[in-house]
C-alpha cells in the first residue's frame, strides 16, 4: 500500500513538466554567487527608482533642499550621524548624492548599451548574412569606429553635438555599435551554415523571416554576454565623461561628477566615490558570471569570461 | 500519364579556387505524376546536387547551373527569379534532409515549425495554421500533445517524422527526399519508409529518394536512375534495373550486396575511385573501374543515353543486355 502510494507521487513528478523559466529559476538558484548579484542589482534598481518616485511625489523638494542645494555650513563636514559619507566643498550631503546619482549611472549604461545593441546588432547580422561585399563595406565602416578608443570617440562626439544627457546616450551608444556588429556577424556566420537554415530555405521562407525566426534566436546569446559586459563598461564611460565634465552636467549628482568637483579638495575621502563605482561594476561583473554559470559553463570558464572585464 | 518534372542536359559545376568541379553533366531526368523515382550512386556522384539544383538551393557563387532546363509543369525552374522559386519551394517542390538531428531548428517547437511550412504559402490566420500543422503531426504519427515540445525532446526517428511532416503539409507535387534514412537505425528506418509509402499512397505525390541503399529502392521505388560522376548511366524501371542490368556500373552496385542464400565469404566491391570530378574525361568516365573497358571506352564519349528496352535506358559502349533491344 505505502509501496503503491509512493510509486504514484514520483510517476506524477515525472509527468509534470517543468517550464523553462521554472528552469531557469532553478538553475539559478543553485548559483550562490548568481543569487548575491542579483540581490545587489535589485538594491541598485531599487534606489534608482525610489528616487525617481521621491522626487516625483515631493515634487523635486527632496532633491532640492538635499541633494543639490549648497549649505556652507556644513562645507567638508566629515562623516556624522546625519550624514553618514560627509558633506561636499559645498556642503551638500554625500550620501544623498551617492543615492540620487544612481540613476544616472544605471539608465545611461543600460540605456547606451540597449541601443547600441539595437542598432549594432542587426548592421552585424545582415553583414554575416549575405557576406562578399555588403559584408566588406559595413565591416570596414564599423573597423573605422572601432580604431577609435570608445573613450576618445564619445568624448568627439560630444565635442560636436554639445553636452547633454541625449547627447552623451548618442556617443556612448555610437562608440559601442562596433563591438556588437562584430560579434554578431561572427555568430550569424556560425549559424547560417546549419542545416536547419537550408530547411527553412527549402520551405520558402524569405531572407527576413530566417534572419528573425531561424538565426536570430541561435545566434543571440553572445550579443547577450557582451551586453551584460558592456552595462560595467558604460557605467564607468558615463562617470569618466561626466569626470571629465561631458557627461551629466552640474549640480546634478552623477558617480563621475561627485569626484571631478572636489578632485581638488579630497584626496583622502576619493576612496567613497570609487568604492560606489567599484561596487556596481564588481556586481555586473558577478552578474554577468552567474548568467554563464546558467548558460551552462564551468567555473573556471564563467570567471574567464568575466575577467575581459576589468573593474 | 505526364511529366511533372523533366531535366534536359542539366550540367552544373563548381567554380572553386582550385579549379572547376563538374558536378552535373548532361543529366536527362523524366519524372512522371505521383511515381517514385530512386536516384542510387555513391558519395560525391551528385545526388545532392541534383536535388538542390531543383529546389534551386545551390550555393550561387560557387555552384552555377552551366546549360540545361528543369522543366517543373510546364515552368523553367532555371530561368525563375528569387521571388517565384520561392512560391515554388515547400508549396509544390519540397525537400526531406539528411540529417532530421540538424534539419530542424533548435529553438522553435516542432508544431511552430510545420506552422511556418504552412504559413509561408498558404494565406490563413495562425490559429488555422496551428490546428493544420496538428493535423500534420497525427498524420505523420506524433499525438498532438507533443506539438509544444522542441525538437531536442525528440528521438531522431521522431525528428525524421516532424521533417517529413514539415515537408508534406503543403501537400507538394514532388518530393525530394535526400537519404532519408541514412541518419536513423534500421528498424526506425522501416518504420520511416512504411510511413513514407503510406503517405504517398495518400498524397499521390511524385518522390524522388535519393539513395545508395539498393534495398529501399527496391521496396519503395517504381523507376530507378543510377548516377555515376555526374552522369546517369542507367534508368528504368526497378524491374529492369535488378533483372536486366545493363551498365557495368549498375551491375557492379548490386554484386556488392552481400546476399543470404550464397555463401561467399568476401564481398565484391566495385575496384578503384570515382575520377577526379576537376578533370573533365575524354571517354567513358566509368572505364578506369570497368572490367569491360575497351579502347573506344576510353577515347570516346559513350552514346547518349540510349534504349535497351521498354523505359530502360543506358550510356554504355557495351551494355550487358543489350540483346535485348
Amino acid at each position: 500500500m505505502i509501496n503503491m502510494f509512493s510509486r504514484k507521487i514520483g510517476k506524477e513528478r515525472l509527468n509534470r513538466v517543468r517550464s523553462p523559466l521554472e528552469q531557469a529559476a532553478s538553475q539559478f538558484k543553485k548559483n550562490k554567487m548568481a543569487v548575491i548579484g542579483l540581490v545587489i542589482i535589485i538594491v541598485l534598481f531599487a534606489v534608482a527608482f525610489f528616487t525617481i518616485i521621491i522626487d516625483f511625489v515631493t515634487n523635486d523638494y527632496i532633491y532640492n533642499n538635499y541633494v543639490i542645494n549648497q549649505n556652507l555650513v556644513l562645507r567638508l563636514a566629515p562623516p556624522s550621524a546625519s550624514h553618514i559619507f560627509g558633506c561636499d566643498e559645498f556642503g551638500r550631503d554625500l550620501f544623498m548624492r551617492i543615492l540620487w546619482g544612481t540613476k544616472y549611472s544605471l539608465f545611461i549604461g543600460i540605456g547606451a548599451i540597449l541601443l547600441a545593441m539595437f542598432i549594432g546588432m542587426p548592421i552585424g547580422m545582415v553583414a554575416g548574412y549575405y557576406g562578399g561585399r555588403t559584408d566588406n563595406v559595413i565591416m570596414r565602416l564599423m573597423d573605422v569606429i572601432l580604431a577609435v578608443p570608445s573613450m576618445l570617440l564619445a568624448m568627439a562626439i560630444i565635442a560636436a553635438l554639445g553636452t547633454s544627457t541625449v547627447n552623451l546616450l548618442i556617443a556612448m551608444s555610437v562608440a559601442n555599435i562596433a563591438r556588437f556588429s562584430r560579434i554578431a556577424r561572427a555568430s550569424v556566420m556560425t549559424v547560417k551554415d546549419n542545416e536547419f537554415i537550408e530547411a527553412a530555405r527549402a520551405i520558402g521562407a524569405n531572407d527576413m523571416e530566417i534572419l528573425v525566426k531561424y538565426i536570430f534566436p541561435n545566434a543571440f546569446s553572445p550579443n547577450l554576454v557582451q551586453f551584460t559586459l558592456g552595462i560595467g563598461n558604460s557605467i564607468l564611460l558615463v562617470a569618466g565623461l561626466s569626470y571629465l565634465g561631458l557627461g551629466v552636467q552640474p549640480p546634478s549628482p552623477e558617480w563621475g561628477g561627485n569626484p571631478y568637483n572636489s578632485k581638488n579638495i579630497y584626496e583622502g575621502r576619493m576612496a567613497y566615490f570609487s568604492i560606489s563605482r567599484y561596487v556596481s561594476c564588481y556586481i555586473c561583473r558577478r552578474f554577468q558570471y552567474a548568467w554563464r554559470r546558467a548558460e551552462g559553463c564551468n567555473g573556471s570558464q564563467a570567471e574567464k569570461v568575466g575577467s575581459e572585464f576589468i573593474v | 500519364m505526364s511529366n511533372i518534372l523533366d531535366i534536359k542536359e542539366l550540367s552544373v559545376a563548381y567554380h572553386t579556387e582550385d579549379g572547376t568541379v563538374y558536378a552535373l553533366n548532361n543529366i536527362d531526368l523524366e519524372l512522371e505524376d505521383g511515381e517514385t523515382l530512386g536516384l542510387v550512386g555513391e558519395t560525391g556522384a551528385g545526388k545532392t546536387t541534383l536535388a538542390k539544383s531543383i529546389m534551386r538551393l545551390l550555393p550561387v557563387p560557387p555552384a552555377k547551373i552551366e546549360y540545361g532546363d528543369i522543366i517543373f509543369s510546364g515552368e523553367n525552374i532555371t530561368d525563375m527569379d528569387d521571388e517565384e522559386i520561392r512560391a515554388i519551394r515547400g508549396n509544390k517542390i519540397s525537400m526531406i534532409f539528411q540529417d532530421p538531428m540538424s534539419a530542424l531548428n533548435p529553438v522553435l517547437t516542432v508544431g511552430e515549425q510545420i506552422k511556418e511550412a504552412i504559413l509561408a504559402h498558404n494565406n490563413i490566420s495562425e490559429d488555422e495554421a496551428w490546428s493544420k500543422s496538428l493535423e500534420m503531426l497525427e498524420t505523420v504519427g506524433i499525438t498532438k500533445n507533443r506539438a509544444r515540445d522542441y525538437p531536442h525532446q525528440f528521438s531522431g526517428g521522431m525528428k525524421q517524422r516532424v521533417v517529413i511532416a514539415m515537408a508534406l503539409a503543403c501537400n507538394p507535387q514532388i518530393l525530394l527526399a535526400d537519404e532519408p534514412t541514412t541518419a536513423l537505425d534500421v528498424t526506425i528506418q522501416a518504420q520511416v519508409l512504411a510511413m513514407m509509402r503510406g503517405l504517398k499512397e495518400k498524397f499521390n505525390t511524385a518522390t524522388i529518394l535519393i539513395t545508395h541503399d539498393l534495398g529501399i529502392v527496391a521496396q519503395m521505388c517504381e523507376k530507378v536512375a543510377i548516377i555515376y560522376a555526374g552522369e546517369i548511366v542507367e534508368v528504368g524501371n526497378v524491374h529492369d534495373i535488378f533483372k536486366n542490368t545493363a551498365h557495368p556500373y549498375t551491375k557492379g552496385l548490386l554484386e556488392a550486396i552481400p546476399s543470404i542464400y550464397a555463401d561467399c565469404k568476401r564481398l565484391k566491391p566495385i575496384d578503384g575511385l570515382m575520377p577526379d570530378p576537376t578533370i573533365r574525361h575524354e571517354g567513358c568516365a566509368f572505364s578506369e573501374r570497368c572490367i569491360y573497358c575497351d579502347d573506344i571506352c576510353i577515347h570516346n564519349q559513350p552514346p547518349a543515353v540510349q534504349s535497351v528496352g521498354t523505359d530502360h535506358k543506358v550510356r554504355c559502349w557495351k551494355p550487358l543486355c543489350s540483346t535485348l533491344s
